[in-house]
């Protein structure tokens, strides 16, 4: 009975799921096997081979001192993701907790955290991140610490929203008179139930924090030399553009599709959880399975 | 109306003293570069060189004096002196205006004169194909990054038209226009979905309003109906968003401006980060929150200039 009931509330295996879960594993397992799969070393040097066109050796060829394109995206990718998952945990750690506080507890902490949250949400998080890296020095880690921050109070508002519709719910109300304490109540109930909202929010996070870690090692203010990820690949690769335009287009093109592929996943997500926008079956495959009769739905 | 703007100026006075103050006290407090290493730099430095600059940048008074020095200073015109330049802040700033001012109002044009008109024909033709092309167009837009759209745009650019000026400076003011037109392009692109979204979401609520069936029923031309009626109600939430947009925009400049080679006041900012020259850098980032405040108290007056009814309920 169950499972015809599940069968007929429309499914979370769209293509775009699919096709966009597919094209994310594929990404993420290729840096994180990236030792096993490079098939050079990313910073070994060949001036033999300096701007070398795509070949079964080199896939995407080689930069101006010969090093491998393609094992150097696999490597960068294990700087630009570890980079923006680290972002996005330290941002959890901080946002979660006092997001969860000011919705449960509300009064003159959640206002002034809330008006605080106001005005450091309405600067684009870059250009915080440019004042910590004036203020701190640039480096990569600093700037994973610093969107990692800037990305606190966005995740703090979304949290506290979710957490005030919550807090109001019988099952609040009933963990409160069986005496449990505030951090039981918290984060033993309260929380599990707004994961699915703020697992959405994080999840876009980190396509944002992989678009930002890129612009800010672009600009030359991320990770340093002979480190490379992929913004800094792209500032590499421009300046060649026009003789190896390989060099700054796979980088690209590998942050666009990780992306997108996020955005997608995150997308189709949203709308399994918003059953009004659901994807359902048609009706004819409903009919064919047998799970409604034509006359009935007549 | 004017006991409003009163309030609202002393509020945005407010802002600017705390973000003066959080910048510099930051800045000169935690920051591990010694100023003078950056005003001496390679020259050979004597004791004596390095008193004479530690007294011309008033290195050698307490930090809250230095502060009141430098806040009188921006309040008066004299925005201090460039570490690395020894050349005035303000005028270095001044130099470069043009181009960031340019790209971000030429960006900010394109981006409306774009995503307006094609949100609204996406709000008339709803789930028709002009409505689904144009969402598709949006979402591809939104997905690649400006930086990224930028160096497209360069490698295409010198592919097919070489002639096409992608690096280097500009000479007069049609020389300026031609210029700017990509690297606005570039920044534009990235901002359309946004506010196309908005609008077609607005307009989608109004052609739905009692009032337009009212007009329609009076024989009003379709035309006028829906953009004259129509998209001046749905307008409203376009404007707050533009205000955000605008903050993301001199951002992107500054990503834009490296790409295309343009010395505007977004490259200056990084090169003076990546200098720790510190007066150029305060004088930018405040320079940038003037700006960030100015939009927002823009947006309002807009407000008021298109709904009566703020404009009344404010009186």
């Amino acid at each position: 009975m169950r499972k015809r009931k599940e069968q007929s509330e429309g499914t979370l295996w769209t293509a775009a799921f699919v096709i966009s879960a597919v094209i994310l594993v594929l990404i993420f397992a290729a840096t994180i096997f990236a030792p096993v799969l490079a098939p050079a070393d990313p910073d070994a040097l060949d001036l033999k081979h300096v701007f070398a066109s795509p070949s079964l050796e080199h896939l995407l060829g080689t930069d101006k001192t010969g090093r491998d394109i393609f094992s150097r995206i696999l490597f960068g990718g294990r700087m630009t993701l570890t980079g923006a998952f680290a972002v996005v945990g330290i941002s959890m750690v901080l946002g979660i907790p006092a997001g969860l506080f000011a919705g449960y507890y509300g009064g003159r902490g959640d206002r002034i955290m809330m008006w605080f949250t106001n005005v450091v949400v309405s600067f684009p998080p870059l250009l915080l991140a440019f004042v910590f890296v004036a203020v701190f020095g640039s480096g990569f880690s600093k700037v994973v610490l610093a969107l990692g921050i800037i990305y606190v109070p966005m995740l703090a508002r979304t949290t506290r929203s979710v957490v005030l519709t919550e807090r109001n719910r019988t099952y609040v109300e009933a963990a409160e008179s069986m005496g449990y304490g505030t951090g039981k109540i918290l984060f033993g109930h309260i929380l599990p139930n707004c994961m699915p909202t703020i697992l959405v929010q994080v999840t876009l996070d980190i396509g944002n924090a992989i678009l930002d870690l890129a612009a800010m090692s672009f600009l030359g203010l991320g990770v340093k030399p002979p480190v490379s990820d992929w913004g800094a690949m792209l500032e590499d690769g421009r300046v060649y553009l026009l003789s190896q335009p390989l060099q700054a287009l796979a980088p690209g093109i590998v942050i666009v599709v990780t992306v997108v592929a996020i955005n997608v996943f995150v997308e189709e997500i949203r709308r399994y959880l918003n059953p009004s926008e659901r994807k359902l079956p048609a009706y004819k495959t409903l009919v064919r399975r047998g799970l409604i009769s034509e006359e009935k739905a007549l | 109306m004017g006991k409003i703007w009163i309030k609202r100026l002393a509020e945005y006075v407010g802002i600017l003293l705390a973000v003066s103050m959080i910048v510099f006290f930051m800045i000169h407090l935690f920051s591990p570069t010694d100023p003078i290493s950056v005003i001496v730099g390679g020259k050979g430095s004597t004791p004596e060189i390095i008193e004479h600059a530690r007294r011309k940048f008033y290195l050698d008074q307490p930090v809250w004096k230095q502060y009141l020095i430098w806040i009188g200073g921006i309040v008066r015109g004299d925005w201090g002196i460039s570490y690395k330049y020894q050349t005035p802040v303000l005028e270095s700033i001044l130099s470069r205006a043009p181009v960031t001012l340019g790209l971000v109002t030429g960006a900010a044009v394109l981006s409306v004169g774009i995503a307006i008109p094609l949100g609204v024909v996406s709000a008339v033709y709803k789930d028709r194909a002009a409505d689904r092309i144009i969402s598709i167009l949006s979402l591809l837009l939104a997905a690649i990054p400006p930086f990224l759209l930028s160096i497209l745009m360069v490698f295409a650019l010198a592919k097919t038209a070489p002639e096409y000026p992608i690096t280097g400076g500009y000479e007069g003011i049609k020389g300026y226009f031609w210029r700017m037109l990509a690297p606005c392009i570039a920044l534009a692109c990235a901002k359309v979905t946004i506010t196309l979204k908005v609008t077609r979401q607005g307009m989608i609520e109004q052609m739905k309003a009692p009032y337009m069936m009212n007009i329609q029923a009076k024989g009003m031309p379709e035309k006028n109906r829906v953009w004259k009626h129509g998209l001046k109600n749905a307008v409203i939430p376009v404007i707050s968003i533009l205000s955000v947009q605008i903050g993301a925009m001199i951002v992107g400049a500054v990503l834009v401006e490296n790409v295309f080679s343009l010395s505007g006041i977004g490259s200056l900012l990084i090169d003076s980060i990546k200098a720790s020259d510190y007066p150029v850098v305060q004088a930018i980032i405040m320079m940038l929150v003037v700006v960030f405040l100015l939009s927002g108290a823009a947006a309002d007056i807009l407000y008021e200039v298109i709904d009566p009814r703020i404009r009344n309920r404010r009186r």
